[in-house]
């Protein structure tokens, strides 16, 4: 498995987490049970940390994005042939992206209700593939 | 000490029936607390070998971390019903249940690719 496949599955991983969790709690809170499962300290503390890991996940990504594309260009070495538009139109074109992504994924969120936790997750693994796919245009021109 | 080790079971009369049906599963709960994780194991892996064993027939190729993902959230939704009823199941088996099926959801997301 390469590093953005891992990556994607840690990302969802933690997210199912947090849904499997969140939807027995929703479903013992609704009908009044006395001791729901967010009571237990252990339980309680991950679903936290997991929380608190998918957001500073999707933080770091903006930040990664952010010196990516500050990065200078590459420069050409000996025999090698480098073309500088390429690299600045794959960085265009990724702030691009993001951006059309978070004005839908806003749209999205909005109009059907979802928890803000699940596009934030899916943002951080749009973001990190955007950067590896620029990387891999810039690397290879594919 | 003997009255300790030999106390005598409740009947079903000792609870109180106008609550239904409810009466019943708490009372083979109290009776022997490994019933309800014996029904929940039983359910896991009838479910994980079930889809397992249909999709390699159908398919000639069965992928066991999707059938281990599958019967885990079987298995979660089921205990987590079983929560509503009061005294059924404990908070540790809840628990569990939720440990396995994230434990499925990982072997599915991160070792079950070809």
């Amino acid at each position: 498995m390469n590093f953005k496949g891992f990556f994607i599955g840690m990302v969802l991983l933690s997210l199912f987490s947090v849904s499997i969790i969140m939807f027995g709690f929703t479903l013992q809170a609704d009908n009044n049970v006395n001791q729901t499962i967010l009571d237990n300290p252990q339980l309680n503390r991950t679903f936290g940390q997991i929380n608190q890991t998918i957001y500073s996940a999707h933080a770091n990504a903006s930040g990664a994005r952010g010196s990516f594309e500050q990065e200078q260009n590459p420069v050409e070495g000996v025999g090698e042939i480098t073309f500088t538009s390429i690299t600045t139109a794959g960085k265009n074109f990724g702030s691009l992206t993001v951006g059309i992504m978070n004005i839908i994924f806003i749209t999205i969120q909005q109009t059907l209700g979802i928890p803000p936790i699940v596009i934030i997750a899916l943002s951080t693994i749009i973001i990190i593939s955007i950067i590896l796919l620029i990387w891999r245009v810039i690397k290879a021109g594919e | 000490m003997f009255n300790i080790l030999f106390m005598p079971y409740r009947t079903l009369d000792q609870y109180n029936q106008s609550e239904g049906i409810p009466i019943v599963l708490q009372a083979a709960a109290e009776t022997a607390p490994i019933l309800i994780p014996l029904i929940l194991f039983g359910l896991f892996t009838i479910v994980m070998l079930s889809t397992y064993f249909s999709q390699r027939r159908l398919t000639g190729r069965g992928n066991f971390a999707a059938s281990f993902a599958v019967a885990g959230y079987v298995l979660v939704i089921v205990a987590f019903v079983m929560s509503l009823i009061p005294n059924i199941i404990t908070t540790t088996v809840l628990i569990a249940c939720v440990v396995i099926s994230i434990i499925g959801t990982m072997f599915l997301l991160l070792a079950g690719r070809d």
